[in-house]
């Protein structure tokens, strides 16, 4: 358990990025944020990644500019090296996009914003166990 | 005895097999004083008209059940018959028909002696006669009503044969057409459009090769009528192959269709309209809830840590900020769903373009200084628009705060503001930032919840607005952009 973790946060808002720190850092203390605004930038640090840094889980955002999440799991299913579980966030209601991170094997869990606390660390046991 | 007569009253077996070979006819013969000689046996069948066949009978006597009117009339032209008259009639009575034919027979003497009676019974014939009357008139009525027009394409000639009712359909008359034949080239040149007379030689070669022996068409096309109005037939036809298998004419019934074709597109339109309205109301209302929510979820994440950490500037900073953010999409939910607030209560009046880019400059100072951006006017100063004020403040806001958001760089904060030439009455706001790749863009840009840039904030409704606000106003919007060389929106008032 001391062993420190990393957790991609791909989100374009600021703030959201700010409070998901905050609380994850108040459920672990070791844990190391990366922050990527957007689908692309999130591309690019994960095809540069050590092994080693790769994330223990990424957050991933539906609605960004440039490269949304969709679209970023699309591109990511040709890099063989990342074999990390994605959870989707979002605010959004669309059930499409309910139905479709269902839908796709790698996404473990689909969270509303804002990251509930306990589920977030039931979550994240789950995913370190 | 005359030979003739003897010959006959010799040969009624002859007769009699002869008249049951004949279909509902029997055979009789009556003397020169109207007497029944002879009858063959079908005379009496059931289903003909009652005939006593009692030899020795007279002639009243034998059509004795005929209706009166029916008997003068056989009486008549029997006694007609023995004057040396050969002679056919028919006659009706309990709704049956028949049909007699009289041969005098005469003697030596050259006086008729004996009457030779073929009878047939003609019911049936002369009812499906009647019924194929009744039917051709029907059909000739259904075809009008239905205005279905036959034709004929003799292959070899290359002429088409029409009826009135296609006649009726192509709105000439034989005069004008110059009968009822004309060569498909003509045809073609007088009635059809755009590639249709290519659809037409293609229809006829597809007659032609076929060796299918229920070959049959169907296809809708636009025509030119006599009066100069585009209309649309329906023609559904076959091929008529001679014995070698050879097409040698198609047969075709055609129909207008205009009426349901309008109809049709009309609705297609019209569902088009629905379905565009539908997505664009579902955008909005995902794109609205996105946003509403977006903020109010960082609001609860907010307080959460603020509860944790009271008193931090920083997370304080980030509510404020989030508030002004929820504060902003609800202010423009309520423009985009009342948008008419402004219309219609304000005329247009001339504007000078100069006057509104200096308003804007006061009213946003604060903006423009704290971004360090230097806004040049290459505007005539004479340069007047007629347009409602509010709006064209609203839109030189919109465009020009965009321009200072996203369209400038530490490197380049310039933006300029100009008319371009050309007759109708424009602005542009032109920024010389990043650019937009609009090969990937150029669809969405004007488009609800777009957004295309990564290191702003943005709702991605101001662009959608701004249009929506000129098109209402009769206007519309053009974008140019290169990546890295910079952005120009021009409004055309």
């Amino acid at each position: 358990m001391n062993k420190s973790f990393n957790v991609f946060l791909v989100d374009d808002d600021e703030i959201f990025s700010v409070i998901a720190k905050v609380t994850l850092s108040k459920l672990y203390e070791n844990v190391q944020f990366t922050c990527l605004p957007n689908g692309e930038a999130a591309l690019k640090k994960i095809c540069s990644c050590k092994p080693s840094d790769m994330p223990a889980i990424l957050f991933l955002d539906i609605n960004m500019p440039v490269m949304g999440g969709w679209d970023f799991l699309e591109a990511l299913e040709q890099v063989k090296s990342a074999t990390f579980p994605i959870c989707m966030t979002s605010s959004s209601v669309d059930p499409k996009d309910i139905q479709m991170a269902k839908e796709n094997s790698r996404v473990i869990e689909f969270m509303e914003k804002p990251l509930d606390r306990i589920k977030t660390k039931a979550l994240i046991d789950t995913v370190l166990a | 005895m005359n030979t003739a007569v003897h010959d006959i009253q010799k040969n009624t077996t002859l007769l009699s097999a002869l008249a049951q070979n004949l279909p509902n006819a029997y055979i009789s013969i009556f003397n020169q004083d109207q007497i029944l000689e002879f009858a063959s046996d079908a005379g009496s069948k059931q289903g003909y008209l009652p005939l006593n066949r009692e030899i020795g009978l007279r002639l009243d006597q034998v059509f004795s059940d005929y209706g009166s009117c029916a008997l003068n009339k056989i009486t008549e032209r029997y006694q007609y018959a023995l004057t040396g008259q050969a002679l056919e009639f028919e006659v009706a009575s309990n709704g049956e028909f028949q049909h007699h034919c009289l041969t005098p027979i005469k003697g030596a003497s050259g006086k008729t002696e004996y009457i030779l009676c073929f009878v047939q019974n003609v019911t049936e014939q002369i009812c499906s006669i009647a019924a194929l009357r009744e039917s051709e008139a029907h059909l000739k009525m259904a075809t009008q009503l239905a205005k279905i027009g036959y034709w004929e394409l003799d292959i070899h000639s290359l002429m088409f044969t029409f009826n009135d009712q296609l006649l009726d359909i192509l709105k000439v008359t034989p005069e004008q057409l110059g009968g009822y034949s004309i060569p498909v080239q003509r045809y073609a040149e007088d009635f059809l459009i755009d590639d249709t007379a290519q659809i037409i030689q293609d229809e006829i070669n597809l007659a032609i090769e076929t060796s299918d022996p229920n070959f049959s068409r169907y296809l809708e096309h636009r025509f030119v009528d006599g009066l100069g109005e585009i209309r649309y037939m329906a023609a559904r036809y076959i091929a008529v192959k001679d014995n070698n298998g050879r097409t040698i004419k198609t047969i075709g019934a055609n129909q207008d269709i205009t009426e349901r074709k309008l109809a049709e597109q009309a609705l297609t339109k019209l569902l088009a309209q629905t379905t565009t309205q539908n997505t664009r109301l579902r955008d909005f209302s995902f794109m609205t809830s996105h946003n509403i929510r977006s903020s109010v979820a960082n609001l609860v994440g907010l307080t959460q840590i603020l509860k944790d950490d009271p008193g931090n500037l920083d997370y304080i900073e980030m509510l404020s900020k989030t508030a002004h953010e929820l504060d902003g999409t609800i202010k423009n939910i309520n423009n985009l769903l009342n948008p008419q607030k402004t219309s219609g209560i304000e005329a247009k009046v001339d504007c000078n373009l100069q006057s509104a880019l200096n308003r804007f400059a006061e009213l946003n100072t604060q903006l423009i200084e704290s971004t360090g951006s230097e806004i040049a006017s290459l505007l005539p100063s004479d340069a007047v628009v007629s347009y409602i004020p509010a709006y064209l403040d609203s839109i030189i806001y919109n465009l020009i705060s965009n321009a200072i958001k996203y369209g400038t760089h530490p490197l380049s904060k310039k933006i300029e503001v100009g008319c371009k030439q050309g007759k109708q009455p424009n602005i542009y706001i032109r920024d010389f930032g990043h650019g937009i790749n609009l090969e990937k863009h150029g669809d969405s840009i004007f488009s609800l919840g777009s957004r295309f840039h990564s290191n702003r904030d943005g709702q991605g409704l101001g662009l959608y607005m701004t249009k929506k606000q000129i098109e209402s106003a009769g206007g519309r919007i053009t974008i140019e952009s290169t990546c890295n060389v910079g952005t120009t929106f021009t409004v055309y008032f």
